[in-house]
C-alpha cells in the first residue's frame, strides 16, 4: 500500500488551479495526459478511476466546476484516496462555503497549507476541520486581526497527538445547549403494481454542540439491541438497525461492547451517527398515473396521488415529477391542490403541494398536444420512473427516537439537550406502467 | 484577482525582487505570496531563489510554509542553490522551539530529493525521530522513505532505529505513521523489516482505539497482511477489531472487514465464523449504498472478488445489486455484473425479473448490458433458461427499429443455442428472430445470424433466400461474417444440395478471391473437401455437439493463487483494474503462497468445500482445454470472458487448420468473441 504521488485540483477546462507533489517526480504535464485519457470516454464508459499506458493511476471527482484529481505511480488503496479527496472538499467547504474556481483562486495560500498539512508523503494525516483550524491561520476573506500567540500552536501540536484529538480544552459558553437533528432519508422504489421492490431508510444525526469544558455525553436510543443487551423488553417500538456508524468521537469497543453510545464531542457542528435500515416500509406516498391518447396529438394525464402515513403528519413542499413525452407541448393543467409546472428540461411535470395531509388524496388532470411530426423518443417517457420529493417533520419512519442525552462535565453546569425529527425524501421512484 | 495580474513579467520579477529586499515585513510577507501565486500558475520565478531563501531569517510560520513550498519546487532546478538553504533547515530543525517548525522543516526536507542533499539530512532527521515531540516523531517517521528511496545507501543506520522505535513508542499516531513507513521500505528494499511479536500487537490493537482514522486504516491494512499464529490469536483480534464496522471513513470499516475475513480461515470455531460472517454482511451492504458513487464503485469491484470466497456473506441479499434509474453506468454495469455472479439456482427467478425491467429501459446502451446479462444466465444456469429465453423473446417480439441492443440479442441467442440446440422445439424463438434478422447490422450479430440460418435452416421458412441474399451482398461484409457465411452457405448446401448448388457456386467465386487469407484458406478447404466426399462435410460441418456440459459453468473465476493475492490486495488500485499488483508494477514482487485450496464459505453447506475451480477440473474435457495455453490475463479480465471454452464446443471434430485460424482472428477483437463454426 502506497500514498498518492501529487494531487491536482482542475477548472472544468482541465487547467491547473493547484497541484502539490509528493512522492517521486511525475513527468511535468501528467495533468495534460489525464485531460487527454478523459477525453477517450464518453458518458457509458467512463469511469472515476483511469489508468495510462505508463501506468499512472488518476482517481478523481467532481465538485461544482472542479476535479479533484491525484495521481498514483504505486499500487496505492484506491478507497482511502477517495475518501480523503471527499474529505478534502468537505475540509475546504468549511473554509470558504463554495468550493469552486474563483474561491480556490482566492485561497490559494490557505490551500497550499492544507494540502501540506492533511498529506504527507501522500498519506492522509489530520484531516478534521477542528484542528485544522488551529493550524492554520490564514484567512484571506475575512479580514481579521491575526493576532495570534506562537504558544497556540504549541497546543494544537499536543491536540494532533492527543487522545482527544477533536476538541481542545477552555471551551466556553454561556448557556450551554446541545441540539440533535434526526433526519432520515427514505429511498423506496415502487413497482408497477405498487409492490415495493427496494426500500431502505438512511438515517443521520446531525448534532450542534454548545457545551463548555470537556463534558461527557451518553446518548440513549430505543435500539433493540441494547434492550436486548440489558436483558430488558422493550415497552414501546424499538429500532433495529442493519448498520450504524459513528463519528470518531464515539468509544466504539464501548458500544460493541455494551451497546451504549459515549463520547466527548467536537465543537459545533458535526454528524454524530449515521444508520441504515433496511426493513419493509409501506409507502408513504403512491401516484397512480392514468394516461390517455384521445388522438394523435393530445394526450391526457390523469395523476392521483395518495399519502399513506398518519393523519396527524403533515408532510411540506411535496413535489411529484411526472415523466412526458419530450415533445409535448401546450400543457393545461387542472388542480383543487397545489399547482403545476411544465419542465420540458427534464421532459417531466412538476406538481408541487405545500402541505399533504396524512391519509389524503389528490386528483390531477393534465393535457398535452403533441406535434403530429412524431419525435423518435416519444414512448420514452413511459419508462421512465414517477420521482418525488417531501419533508415529513417531527416524524420518522423507522420509529428512531431519542430516549436520552445526558450530559455531564466536571464543572457539574446543567445543559439543555433538544432534539427534532424530519424525514425526507432519498431516492423515491415509482415505476409507470 | 490581484495576485494573478498579467502584465509584463520583467517589470514584475523585478518588482518582486525589490519588495522581498525590502525592509518592511509585512512587504516581503505579501512579494513571497505573489511569487507563490507565479509559480502556481506556472510562470518561471526560480531567479528569485536568493532572495526567497533570505526571508527564511523570519520565524513568522506561514512565511516559512511559502518558502518552503518555494524551495520543494525549485530545488530540483537548481540543486547547487539549494545546498545554500540547508543551513537553514538545519538550524530550524535542531535549534526551534516551536515543534511546528521543526515538524515543517524535516517535512520539506524529506521533499527535495535531491541526492547529495541527503547526506546532510541524515542526522538532523535521526535526531527527529528521536524528538520528544510526538508531532515532529510522526512527520520524521514518514520522512525516511522519502530519503529512502532516492538514497537507500545511507539509511541502515535511520532503519534500524525505526525498529527500535517500533518497540518502545506508545503514541498512537505515530505508530500508524511508523507501520506505514517501514511498510513501504519493505515493499521498495524486498526484505522485511517489521518483526511482530505479541507485545507490539498488543501495541498496535491499542493504537487502533486511539489514533485518528487514517492511521487505523494503515495498522488495519498492515495487520490484514499478518498471519496469526494460532486461532487464538485470530479471535484475539478479530475481536478487537470488530467495533471499526462502525466507523464514519468507509475506508476504516472496510480495512476492518478485510482483516476479519482474512482472520476467518485461522478460526476453528465454526459457530464464530457464521457470527462474523453475519456481521460483516450488513457492514458491507451499507458501503454499497454510500452517497458517493466513487465510493460505491469501488466497494462493488472488490465484491466480485469477495464473493467467490464468501458467498456466504450475500445469500439473500441479492436486491442490493437492483439499479436504480439515476446511478452512473459505471455503477449501473458492475451490479448488472455482479448480479450475473450471485445468481443462483435459489434467486435467479429475483434476478430475471428485476432484468425484465431494465430491458424495458429506454437507453439501448443499458439494455444491451442488460441482455447480455440475461444472456450470461440463460447459459450458466440451466433452470433459468426457460424464464432467460422468454424474456428475450418478448423483448424480440417489440422490436420496431434497429439499435444496438437488438445487436446483442442475435448475440445472446446464437450461444443460447449453441448451448441447448433443442430449444427451437420449445418455443417460437426460431420464428420471431428470423422477422426481425433484417435489423441486424454489427458484424457480430451479422455473423450470428448467419450461423443461426445455417443451424436451423430446416425449420426456417425462407432461409435460402435469405443466405442468398447475403452471398449477394458478401464482398461488402465484415471478414468475421463472410467465414460465417461461408460455413453457413455449406451447411445449407449439404442439407439442399440441388436448391443451393447456384448459391455455392456463387458464393465459392466471391470468397476465393478474397484479400483475406483466412476467407480464401476456409473457402479453398470447403471447396476441396465438397469435390472430394461431400459426405465428410456433412459429418464435420453438420456436427450436433453432443452433451452441453462443455459450457464450462463459471467462466469468470480467478485462480487460486491469485484469489489469495487479490484478497490480500482489497481495496488497492490493482483491485479496481482486477488485475494482480506485478501485472500492473513491476517493482512489486509477490509473496508466493503454497496454498492449493482456497476455502469457500458457503451458507447451508459445510464450512469447507474444494474451490469450485477443483469441481470443474473432474470434467476430462475441460482439463483438456485448461492444458492448452492460455493467458492469466484473460482469466482475470472479468469483462471479457474467456472465449476458448466455447470454441471446442463445436470444433473438436473440425478441421484443425480451420480451428487455429480462427483462434488467431478472434483474439484480435475486443469484444467476447464466440468462434463461430
Amino acid at each position: 500500500m502506497f500514498g498518492i504521488s501529487s494531487i491536482y485540483i482542475l477548472d472544468q477546462k482541465g487547467r491547473v488551479l493547484i497541484t502539490r507533489q509528493y512522492r517521486n517526480e511525475l513527468p511535468v504535464n501528467i495533468h495534460e495526459t489525464f485531460n487527454k485519457k478523459l477525453l477517450e470516454f464518453d458518458e457509458y464508459t467512463q469511469k472515476p478511476v483511469m489508468i495510462d499506458k505508463d501506468g499512472y493511476t488518476y482517481i478523481f471527482i467532481r465538485h461544482n466546476n472542479l476535479i479533484f484529481m491525484t495521481v498514483c505511480s504505486q499500487n496505492a488503496n484506491c478507497l482511502m484516496i477517495f475518501s480523503f479527496l471527499f474529505r478534502l472538499v468537505q475540509v475546504l467547504q468549511e473554509y470558504f462555503v463554495n468550493v469552486e474556481e474563483e474561491s480556490i483562486r482566492d485561497n490559494f495560500v490557505v490551500v497550499y497549507e492544507l494540502l501540506d498539512e492533511m498529506l504527507d508523503n501522500g498519506y492522509p494525516q489530520t484531516t478534521e476541520f477542528k484542528i485544522l483550524k488551529e493550524f492554520i491561520k490564514t484567512e484571506s476573506f475575512q479580514l481579521k486581526d491575526k493576532k495570534q500567540p506562537e504558544q497556540t500552536n504549541f497546543n494544537v501540536v499536543a491536540l494532533v497527538s492527543n487522545k482527544i484529538s477533536w476538541r481542545k480544552e477552555g471551551i466556553k459558553y454561556k448557556k450551554n445547549e446541545v441540539f440533535l437533528d434526526v433526519i432520515e432519508k427514505l429511498n423506496m422504489l415502487i413497482g408497477q403494481q405498487g409492490n415495493v421492490i427496494k426500500s431502505e431508510i438512511i438515517g443521520q444525526v446531525q448534532v450542534k454542540c454548545m457545551l463548555s469544558g470537556m463534558p461527557e455525553l451518553k446518548l440513549g436510543l430505543n435500539d433493540k439491541a441494547f434492550f436486548e443487551a440489558q436483558g430488558r423488553q422493550s415497552k414501546s417500538r424499538a429500532v433495529e438497525f442493519d448498520d450504524i456508524k459513528f463519528h470518531q468521537c464515539v468509544r466504539l469497543s464501548k458500544f460493541e461492547n455494551e451497546r451504549v453510545i459515549q463520547f466527548t464531542p467536537p465543537d459545533g457542528d458535526f454528524e454524530l451517527i449515521s444508520y441504515r435500515l433496511d426493513i419493509r416500509v409501506k409507502p408513504l406516498f403512491s401516484v397512480d398515473v392514468l394516461i390517455e391518447r384521445k388522438s394523435a396529438t393530445k394526450i391526457e394525464f390523469l395523476v392521483k396521488a395518495k399519502s399513506n402515513f398518519k393523519p396527524k403528519s403533515t408532510a411540506n413542499n411535496v413535489e411529484i415529477f411526472v415523466p412526458v413525452p419530450d415533445d409535448a407541448e401546450q400543457p393545461q393543467f387542472r388542480t383543487a391542490h397545489g399547482s403545476v409546472n411544465y419542465m420540458p428540461e427534464k421532459e417531466a411535470m412538476c406538481w408541487s403541494i405545500k402541505q399533504f395531509g396524512g391519509q389524503r388524496d389528490f386528483m390531477m388532470n393534465a393535457v398535452f398536444h403533441l406535434p403530429t411530426i412524431v419525435s423518435p423518443n416519444r414512448d420514452k417517457f413511459q419508462k421512465m420512473p414517477i420521482n418525488i420529493t417531501f419533508e415529513i417533520p417531527y416524524f420518522t419512519v423507522s420509529g428512531f427516537q431519542v430516549r436520552y442525552l445526558k450530559i455531564q462535565d466536571k464543572s457539574g453546569y446543567n445543559a439543555l439537550p433538544w432534539v427534532r425529527y424530519i424525514t425526507q425524501n432519498g431516492e423515491y421512484q415509482i415505476r409507470m406502467n | 484577482m490581484a495576485y494573478f495580474g498579467n502584465n509584463q513579467q520583467r517589470g514584475e520579477l523585478q518588482e518582486l525582487y525589490a519588495d522581498l529586499n525590502d525592509l518592511n515585513f509585512e512587504k516581503k510577507k505579501e512579494a513571497i505570496k505573489k511569487v507563490i501565486a507565479y509559480m502556481t500558475v506556472g510562470k518561471d520565478v526560480s531567479q528569485l531563489f536568493q532572495s526567497v531563501i533570505k526571508c527564511l531569517e523570519f520565524q513568522d510560520i506561514e512565511m516559512k510554509k511559502l518558502i518552503y513550498l518555494y524551495i520543494v519546487n525549485y530545488s530540483r532546478q537548481k540543486p547547487d542553490d539549494a545546498i545554500m538553504v540547508i543551513q537553514n533547515f538545519r538550524k530550524d530543525v535542531r535549534k526551534s522551539e516551536n515543534p511546528l517548525v521543526r515538524a515543517l522543516a524535516i517535512r520539506t526536507f524529506g521533499c527535495l530529493r535531491v541526492p547529495k542533499l541527503n547526506e546532510y539530512l541524515i542526522e538532523p532527521l535521526k535526531d527527529c525521530v528521536q524528538d520528544d515531540d510526538p508531532y515532529v516523531r510522526k512527520t520524521a517517521v514518514l520522512c525516511v522513505p522519502k530519503v529512502f528511496e532516492v538514497s537507500p545507501e545511507l539509511c541502515p543506520a535511520l532503519l534500524e532505529q525505526l525498529q527500535k522505535l517500533l518497540e518502545k513508542e506508545s503514541n498512537a499516531l505515530v505508530l500508524a505513521n511508523l507501520i506505514q513507513s517501514m511498510r513501504e521500505i519493505e515493499v521498495v528494499n524486498g526484505k522485511q523489516l517489521i518483526v511482530l511479536n505479541p507485545k507490539i500487537i498488543q501495541k498496535l490493537l491499542l493504537a487502533i482505539d486511539e489514533c485518528m482514522e487514517w492511521g487505523q486504516i494503515f495498522i488495519l491494512d498492515y495487520l490484514a497482511t499478518y498471519d496469526p499464529v494460532d486461532s487464538k490469536q485470530a479471535e484475539i483480534i478479530i475481536e478487537r477489531t470488530l467495533p471499526r464496522l462502525s466507523h464514519i471513513n468507509p475506508t476504516v470499516t472496510f480495512c476492518a472487514v478485510k482483516l476479519i475475513l482474512k482472520y476467518l480461515d485461522y478460526l476453528n470455531n465454526g459457530d464464530l465464523v457464521k457470527n462474523l460472517c453475519k456481521k460483516i454482511s450488513p457492514s458491507l451492504i451499507s458501503l454499497l449504498s454510500w452517497n458517493q458513487p466513487e465510493i460505491q464503485y469501488t466497494i462493488l469491484r472488490n465484491i466480485s472478488l469477495i464473493l467467490q470466497k464468501f458467498p456466504i456473506l450475500f445469500e439473500n441479499e441479492v436486491k442490493v445489486f437492483f439499479c436504480s434509474f439515476n446511478e452512473p453506468y459505471y455503477i449501473k454495469y458492475e451490479k448488472l455484473d455482479i448480479m450475473v455472479r450471485i445468481c443462483d439456482s435459489k434467486n435467479f427467478h429475483q434476478v430475471l425479473n428485476e432484468l425484465m425491467i431494465y430491458i424495458n429501459e429506454a437507453d439501448p446502451h443499458f439494455v444491451r448490458k442488460t441482455i447480455k446479462s440475461i444472456g450470461k444466465i440463460a447459459v450458466m444456469y440451466d433452470k433459468a433458461l426457460a424464464e432467460a429465453v422468454s424474456i428475450l423473446v418478448e423483448f424480440a417480439k417489440n422490436v420496431q427499429q434497429t439499435n444496438e441492443a437488438v445487436q446483442e440479442l442475435f448475440i445472446q441467442m446464437q450461444i443460447i443455442y449453441r448451448k441447448n440446440r433443442n430449444l427451437y422445439k420449445t418455443n417460437d424463438s426460431l420464428k420471431i428472430l428470423f422477422s426481425i434478422i433484417d435489423y441486424a447490422n454489427e458484424p457480430e450479430a451479422k455473423s450470428a445470424c448467419a450461423w443461426i440460418i445455417g443451424e436451423f435452416a430446416e425449420f426456417i421458412p425462407k432461409s435460402v433466400e435469405k443466405m442468398g441474399e447475403y452471398v449477394d451482398n458478401f464482398i461488402l461484409e465484415d471478414r468475421l461474417v463472410q467465414l460465417q457465411i461461408l460455413t453457413s452457405g455449406v451447411k445449407l448446401y449439404i442439407k439442399y444440395p440441388s436448391l443451393c448448388s447456384a448459391l455455392i457456386q456463387q458464393l465459392i467465386n466471391s470468397a476465393k478471391d478474397s484479400f483475406n487469407p483466412d476467407v480464401r484458406d476456409r473457402t479453398y478447404i470447403y471447396w476441396r473437401l465438397l469435390s472430394t466426399d461431400p459426405e465428410i462435410v456433412k459429418n464435420l460441418i453438420c456436427y450436433v455437439a453432443v452433451g452441453s456440459s462443455q459450457f464450462q459453468k463459471d467462466i469468470r473465476l480467478w485462480e487460486t493463487k491469485d484469489l489469495i493475492t487479490a484478497l490480500e490486495n482489497m481495496g488497492s488500485i490493482s483491485n479496481l483494474f482486477h488485475k494482480l499488483p506485478n501485472q500492473l508494477y513491476k517493482n512489486i514482487k509477490v509473496r508466493n503462497n503454497n496454498q492449493q485450496e482456497v476455502k469457500i464459505y458457503k451458507a447451508d453447506e459445510k464450512q469447507e468445500v474444494p474451490s469450485k475451480e477443483q469441481e470443474i477440473k473432474k470434467d476430462d474435457q475441460i482439463q483438456q482445454q485448461q492444458q492448452q495455453p492460455k493467458q492469466d490475463f484473460d482469466l482475470l479480465n472479468f469483462e471479457e470472458p474467456v472465449s476458448n471454452n466455447n470454441n471446442n464446443n463445436n470444433n473438436n471434430n473440425n478441421n484443425n487448420n480451420n480451428n487455429n485460424n480462427n483462434n488467431n482472428n478472434n483474439n484480435n477483437n475486443k469484444i467476447d468473441v464466440y468462434d463461430l463454426i
